[in-house]
């Protein structure tokens, strides 16, 4: 992870735990997709998992504090990608995300971007917004490494008063289309 | 499994049931080709579809259809033909052709072996090559053939994809000329052609084309292995006639298979012995950006066969041969002779021993002809009627396919002796082995590729669908597992292990690397810009909706170009795209991928237009307006 910044992972005590627990002897194999979705259906997401979304981030996150040079890029990243179906103000396709930070773990929004499916399928809260919006969020071929980027362009906006729609990042109302009387 | 079975021989010991239901037998057929929910069959297997001009993709063993790769002709599920990035591929010399009757798929080849990279079928009736790269099953290039009258006998490979080797099957003037039908002899010519393929792009090209005698030149394969370096045609018609063929065509007792060395014609290329020839043709692409170009090449460069000694001989076959198949040793040349009695075997060895000596017993056209008991290796006897076409298991046998008595036929390479027969229904042509005609065949089944399927399914009013048959080729005898139905002629196929292709599919199209000069990256990036009377609206789709979704401004005898970029980055999530009266057809837009659609406004109005291919819950919100002022 070389983005010039510290990030710890450490798997947590509970989770070592809860994985000896769940899998009878936390083998080092990760979890499959048809594991998980076993687990889920017998009601046995853990608190972790909860509280910190499920998918591929299966430690803590410590985050420093925001750095602007990936705050941009992650700016750049959110208006290529996520921009298509969320404004930080208002609802769009999907909800808005000024806040999402505040509202939501570092483990959490990671996992909502890597894993938007399962999130959505076995996540109470991602089930509830899925039911809400109708609609499962898109998988856009973003990085782990990406999130990170992500997290401290969403953290950096967090907080701050609304912007005016056409501040919002990546918002564009596309330019007026050509009037009847256009050359 | 056991009951049904019983059932089954119950109802055939009290019922005498109809001998159709007891072809092959059944046994324990369903768990052989039964690929459980979520597994992979072991096979894709790409079959031509004829006169649809298009090519189908099913797994074997299950039979199950996964796709239609669109060809030759427009396709409307996928916006092919329709687009204008698609179009330029079915661009020729006599406009937009947006047909063919497509023939013989065939994979592209390193040493003599499938190498899974690309697909190669030809247009018979407007000539032309098209390959298809694997990677995408998209069609990515077509060439059209100069002085050819039907190119039927191609696209054969020789064994490291250095040429796509294609004959005319109709000879015709060359060049074209108004002359009488009558003076044929005179006056009509057939062409070979061998088309490079660029080893790293795939990219084509005509090297040269042979100038032949004026017969008809029907199917092809290349050498391998000990004949390396030549190409061998089947051809009919030696009589030359012009008129009623069914009669005249077939008078000879004997036509001829035609051997071409290729490696001979590449050095009187390289020796400046090719004539330039003036023939305009089309050479159509995907450029690196998506979108397909057409340019108009102008010559080619030609050899007279009968000017260079050594470049071309006949051997002569019984009767009217059609196919020409070359076992996987390289030594033997097979042809079925759809009028004869028996399938003649050629040597290879024997052959250039003949034609090293001059054995000839005469020439047709300035063409030596060799002596057939030079050449002949062996006739595999009363194998039934209509010998057709032959592929190989690998094992030491050769299976050909009985046209006429609708029987496939397996043979001992060697002692030419039949050892096992399995009736097919009805008016089988190729069949297919997967790797049937390479170096080392995968063997395990035999597909035939049946014309006519009378009784055989419910019936669908006067026209019934082609089918293919599944037999099991392990054991000593044939086995059949499963038939079903095909979509147009299931011409010819050709298969491999799906694990050649299954891990290097292409899932989307990365974004940032869109270079269609139509592209948006971004939602913030749709726009419409009028250039006089000429719109072009850079729109983007994403689930579930369009940017831009309201369009004014658009006048009566404007054309609008909706350049549309599918923003999803995440396996089969395309997006489609179609607007109320347009005269084409949806696009269909991959995700990362652009694709244009021509609109011209008839009358004012608001039309609507919405997304074609269903994409989530809100998919029927995926829609939007046009304006159009008068």
């Amino acid at each position: 992870m070389n983005l010039g910044r510290t990030v710890s992972r450490m798997i947590s005590l509970a989770g070592l735990l809860a994985c000896g627990w769940l899998m009878g002897g936390c083998s080092s194999t990760p979890e499959t997709d048809a594991e998980r979705q076993a687990r889920w259906q017998q009601g046995n997401l853990t608190s972790w998992e909860i509280q910190h979304g499920i998918g591929p981030v299966v430690e803590d996150i410590q985050l420093a504090a925001v750095d602007n040079a990936l705050a941009e890029r992650g700016k750049a990243i959110f208006v290529q990608k996520c921009a298509t179906c969320h404004y930080l103000d208002m609802k769009k396709t999907g909800p808005p995300l000024r806040d999402v930070t505040k509202r939501r773990s570092a483990e959490y929004v990671m996992n909502q971007i890597l894993n938007p499916e399962q999130m959505g399928k076995m996540h109470p809260d991602g089930r509830q917004l899925v039911a809400q919006y109708a609609q499962f969020m898109t998988i856009q071929g973003i990085t782990r490494d990406n999130t990170l980027e992500l997290l401290d362009f969403l953290r950096s906006e967090a907080g701050n008063p609304p912007a005016p729609m056409e501040q919002q990042p990546g918002f564009g109302t596309p330019p007026p289309p050509p009037t009847a009387d256009a050359k | 499994m056991g009951f049904v079975v019983s059932i089954i021989g119950i109802a055939a010991l009290f019922s005498g049931c109809s001998p159709k239901k007891e072809v092959g037998g059944f046994g324990d057929a369903a768990e052989k080709v039964y690929v459980a929910p979520g597994s992979y069959d072991e096979f894709y297997a790409f079959m031509s579809g004829g006169f649809s001009g298009q090519v189908s993709v099913y797994g074997l063993p299950s039979g199950r259809l996964f796709r239609v790769i669109p060809v030759f002709s427009v396709d409307p599920e996928k916006g092919y033909g329709y687009s204008e990035e698609t179009k330029p591929l079915l661009m020729t010399s006599h406009g937009f052709v947006p047909w063919d009757d497509a023939h013989h798929p065939q994979l592209s080849v390193t040493d003599g072996q499938s190498d899974g990279r690309w697909l190669f079928i030809n247009g018979n009736n407007t000539p032309r090559i098209a390959r298809m790269d694997l990677t995408t099953f998209e069609t990515v290039e077509t060439i059209e053939i100069p002085n050819s009258g039907g190119n039927h006998g191609s696209p054969f490979l020789t064994p490291n994809n250095e040429y796509v080797v294609a004959s005319t099957r109709f000879s015709v003037p060359i060049p074209q000329q108004d002359v009488s039908i009558s003076s044929f002899k005179e006056n009509f010519k057939g062409t070979i052609s061998f088309i490079s393929v660029d080893s790293v792009s795939g990219r084509m090209k005509i090297a040269f084309q042979i100038l032949v005698p004026g017969i008809n030149y029907d199917l092809s394969r290349s050498g391998k292995g000990p004949s390396h370096g030549w190409s061998f045609f089947s051809s009919y018609n030696s009589e030359q006639a012009n008129t009623q063929l069914e009669v005249n065509a077939s008078k000879n007792d004997k036509d001829f298979v035609a051997a071409i060395n290729w490696k001979l014609a590449e050095e009187l290329i390289a020796q400046g012995k090719g004539q330039d020839w003036t023939a305009s043709h089309y050479h159509n692409y995907m450029d690196d950006a998506d979108v397909g170009q057409s340019e108009v090449l102008n010559s080619v460069k030609v050899l007279v066969a009968k000017d260079h000694p050594g470049l071309m001989y006949y051997l002569p076959t019984p009767k009217s041969p059609h196919g020409c198949d070359i076992d996987p040793s390289g030594e033997y040349i097979v042809a079925g002779g759809k009028l004869a009695a028996l399938i003649p075997v050629h040597s290879f060895s024997k052959f250039k021993k003949a034609a090293e000596a001059s054995d000839f017993e005469g020439e047709f056209d300035g063409i030596p002809i060799v002596k057939y008991e030079s050449v002949i290796a062996g006739e595999v006897k009363d194998p039934g009627l209509g010998p057709l076409h032959t592929e190989f298991d690998g094992q030491g046998f050769g299976y050909t396919s009985m046209f006429l008595s609708s029987e496939i036929v397996k043979w001992k390479i060697g002692t030419w002796e039949v050892v096992d027969r399995i009736p097919t229904y009805y008016s089988i042509g190729h069949l297919m082995i997967p790797g049937g005609d390479t170096k080392q065949p995968y063997g395990k089944y035999v597909v035939a590729l049946n014309k006519i399927t009378k009784d055989r399914y419910l019936p669908t009013g006067p026209e019934l669908t082609q089918s293919a048959q599944l037999i099991d080729i392990t054991g000593d005898k044939m086995k059949l597992l499963l038939d079903f139905p095909t979509i147009g002629e299931p011409h010819y196929a050709q298969a491999l292990p799906a694990t050649m292709i299954k891990d290097r599919s292409v899932r989307w199209y990365p974004i940032a690397e869109n270079k269609n000069p139509f592209a948006i990256k971004a939602e913030n990036e749709s726009r419409i810009e009028r250039d006089g009377k000429t719109v072009h609206v850079y729109m983007s789709t994403i689930r579930t909706h369009f940017v831009p979704d309201n369009i004014e401004g658009i006048k009566v005898g404007d054309k609008v170009y909706f350049h549309v970029t599918n923003l999803e980055q995440d396996w089969d999530v395309p997006h489609g795209f179609s607007v109320m009266g347009a005269t084409t057809s949806e696009l269909l837009v991959m995700p990362g991928q652009t694709r244009t659609l021509l609109w011209e406004p008839k009358m004012a109005g608001v039309i609507p237009f919405y997304c074609t291919d269903f994409c989530s819950a809100l998919h029927q919100e995926m829609q939007g307006w046009i304006r159009v002022s008068s």
